[in-house]
């Protein structure tokens, strides 16, 4: 073996000094440095090393000067250690390891779908995932881990795309989704043409206009609707897990009602007595109504559990009201529950809306994706038998279309449900 | 002493569902007072004469102020006394009751089912499935959850029945029940369930699909929730294989919080099923309430609230004793 020579190392083809770190090479077996130009000059004519003499070729050199060697000291000399921190020289040479574990990289680069701390391969090309500007496990706060959470940010993408296309409907439609019908009888029920992108409807309307068309639609019923779900049952629940006993009791008794209360009748008898000029409004409220028992019942739990709490025991103290306690100290550590059960509700609003839209209890002015469905059902039921001979073109798009926003509000909320808690175990 | 205690608890759940029945009941009756265009009488039959329609009003009540009308209409309804007319020998009830065996089958199969095969399903899969898997599983589920049930019913019927003949039709004309009590109908019942299994098969799969996504996304959720508690670690130190640790010790501790789940889910089963059973032309309970929904024949969504409300209840207060059962946190 070659000696070192410190930190001035000399090429040992020529015995110059090196200039810097990046001219020299040295041989991974005996350590001998060259400079670059004298080694490829030397593995032009031979295979070996020029030190060692072994069999070797240029790319078994490794770049750079070699590692430091292990002093010889005693095992655990922590005098050494503590006297001089600045000289510490590793006992073990480690190879290093890149990025740096302790450092955040400005990209997460991963093979494949490894999680943060990972081994890379040396030279496969890994992927590179976007800015990191935390590890995810560390992110604190809720909506910090919701950024990372794959599926909630799938959601929020998804819900975007629709309210985009809700917003922009009057631009993105080729003809008038319910007045247009067209003049040619051959293009009645007809699959889709590059005139009709989605084919056209037993009226002979345009599928693709009418699908884009139920955004606006959808999205102005559901909302709505999960927002009184979001109040009725954060108020319900508030009150009655704050106050037990009688009150408690009936408000429990009253949330099984609507629990109980077949979904699909209550919302029609609903629109059947107050529909008419407000439809719109009967639908939300009823789809409010059969809802709400389900946030109002997971908020009591938690409002159960927190009631005991010391800091409800000392705010009841100093004296502050039972409302106060309610909307000043329960009410912001409940709030989150109340924003993922207002997800839940939005997508099972959207659910319930198409469902009686199909029964055909809302204007047929007004076109959603359950009166899609529904017109093409009972179209083909009264040509073909019942509810059979329905063209695919008429029922794929509503029905993806339904499936679509409903599934995006529901990763929100699978989302939100994941990134409330803390867990270390990955599951 | 145990046992003392259950009457106890099985007379408190029935009190509470009585109550819960008043209340449905009632927000029915309100329901049906405010659409508009005239009384029950009036809709039922528009061009009967004054003296007819002054008897059906007297019968009903509806010749009273609403309060009476209200208390009328509660009487009528927990002594299940459905007539429209004095002399009239076959009721909604009576037509609903008929139909009740065939949505009790439907449901009953669809929800045992769907339970007995997510958690037996879940716990295999979710502990000796790898990471893909899992995913997999979570993925479809959260699709069948959150697809409305009569989409797919829809577009299964269409293809599946109509399109590829792949399942029958329901092709059973079922005549209804008869005036006189006959002794007949226990095997005229079980001929037309036999008469009706092979159209049973579609309503039953998408029933079970999903319901079955409530269960499996529940037992993956408090799975990954107990897997920080230290009894895994425990079980883990001892030497368990993870399979081991995962479907002995984590996945049966899950299966608690789905049980106490199971009550809310058959609500969703069976407000979803109605519609499946109309779309099907299954010969039940739903579809009868919505063909009386269609022309608001109050007598029978009277009863047919009223029935599938008890069906529910009942239900529930099983799920809750077995509950009370298998969990010995649960005090009764």
């Amino acid at each position: 073996m070659i000696p070192h020579g410190g930190s001035e190392e000399r090429c040992t083809l020529c015995s110059e000094k090196m200039k810097d770190r990046t001219d020299s090479l040295y041989c991974g077996y005996c350590h001998a440095v060259f400079h670059r130009s004298c080694i490829i000059e030397h593995f032009y004519y031979n295979r070996f090393c020029p030190a060692c003499k072994k069999k070797l070729s240029f790319i078994d050199m490794r770049y750079g000067s070699p590692p430091k060697p292990r002093l010889e000291k005693p095992l655990r000399d922590v005098q050494y250690e503590l006297v001089n921190p600045e000289e510490y020289i590793p006992r073990r040479v480690r190879k290093p390891q890149w990025p740096v574990r302790e450092e955040v990289p400005l990209f997460r680069i991963t093979p494949g779908r490894a999680a943060y701390g990972y081994k890379p391969r040396r030279g496969i090309l890994t992927r590179v995932h976007g800015f990191v500007f935390a590890k995810p496990e560390e992110t604190t706060g809720i909506l910090g881990r919701f950024r990372h959470n794959r599926k909630g940010m799938a959601g929020v993408y998804m819900l975007l795309a629709a309210v985009f296309v809700a917003i922009l409907a009057p631009s993105l439609i080729l003809y008038d989704p319910v007045s247009y019908m067209v003049e040619d009888e051959t293009y009645i029920s007809h699959p889709p043409t590059w005139q009709y992108p989605m084919g056209t409807d037993v009226f002979g309307r345009d599928i693709y206009s009418q699908t884009i068309w139920g955004f606006r639609s959808a999205l102005t019923i559901a909302l709505p609707s999960a927002f009184l779900i979001g109040v009725i049952g954060t108020v319900v629940g508030l009150v009655s897990g704050y106050y037990s006993g009688s009150v408690d009791a009936v408000l429990q008794r009253v949330s099984l009602t609507f629990l109980v209360w077949p979904s699909v009748p209550f919302v029609a008898l609903i629109v059947f007595s107050w529909g008419g000029s407000m439809a719109n409004f009967a639908v939300i409220l009823g789809v409010a109504f059969t809802l709400w028992p389900t946030s109002a019942r997971a908020i009591r739990a938690e409002v159960k559990s927190l009631k005991s709490r010391l800091f409800i025991e000392s705010a009841k103290v100093s004296g502050a009201s039972s409302r106060r306690v309610i909307f000043r100290h329960i009410l912001p550590n409940v709030v989150h529950i109340t924003f993922l059960y207002i997800t839940i509700a939005v997508a099972s609003a959207l659910a319930l809306e198409a469902t009686f839209n199909f029964l055909g209890l809302s204007s047929p002015a007004v076109i959603t994706w359950g009166q899609m469905l529904s017109f093409t059902y009972h179209a083909a039921s009264a040509r073909f038998g019942v509810g059979g001979g329905m063209a695919w073109w008429t029922i794929v798009p509503p029905a993806l279309a339904i499936a679509g926003t409903v599934l995006s509000f529901f990763l929100i909320s699978t989302g939100l449900r994941e990134s409330m808690r803390v867990s270390s175990v990955k599951f | 002493m145990k046992r003392h205690r259950i009457s106890i608890f099985l007379a408190k759940k029935v009190v509470d569902a009585v109550i819960t029945i008043f209340l449905v009941m009632s927000i029915l009756f309100l329901l049906l007072n405010s659409i508009p265009g005239g009384d029950m009488v009036t809709r039922s039959c528009p061009f009967c004469g004054a003296e007819t329609k002054a008897q059906l009003r007297e019968l009903w009540g509806l010749d009273k102020p609403l309060y009476q009308q209200y208390l009328v209409y509660m009487k009528k309804v927990f002594t299940l006394d459905y007539r429209i007319t004095h002399n009239q020998t076959i009721t909604s009830m009576d037509e609903l009751l008929y139909y009740l065996p065939y949505t009790l089958l439907l449901f009953g199969t669809a929800a045992i089912l769907s339970y007995v095969i997510g958690v037996f399903l879940g716990i295999r899969l979710l502990s000796w499935g790898g990471n893909r898997l899992r995913t997999a599983i979570s993925g479809i589920s959260i699709v069948f959850y959150a697809i409305p049930a009569f989409v797919f019913a829809l577009s299964f019927k269409n293809w599946f029945v109509f399109g590829y003949h792949i399942f029958p039709p329901v092709n059973v004309r079922l005549e209804g029940p008869a005036a006189v009590f006959e002794s007949s109908i226990l095997s005229e019942h079980l001929a037309n369930m036999w008469a009706l299994l092979p159209a049973m098969a579609l309503p039953l799969i998408i029933l079970v699909l999903v319901g079955l996504a409530r269960p499996l996304l529940l037992l993956k959720d408090h799975m990954t929730l107990l897997l920080d508690e230290p009894f895994v670690l425990t079980a883990t130190a001892k030497g368990l294989a993870r399979t081991t640790v995962l479907s002995k010790h984590v996945a049966r501790s899950a299966l608690l919080p789905l049980m106490s789940d199971a009550s809310i889910n058959l609500a969703y089963i069976i407000s979803g099923g109605i519609l499946i059973e109309y779309i099907f032309d299954w010969p039940g309970i739903g579809t009868e309430l919505f063909a009386a929904l269609r022309m608001l024949y109050y007598p029978t969504i009277s009863a047919a609230i009223f029935l599938l409300t008890v069906i529910l209840l009942v239900s529930m207060i099983c799920v809750d004793v077995l509950n009370a059962y298998l969990d010995p946190r649960v005090s009764l």
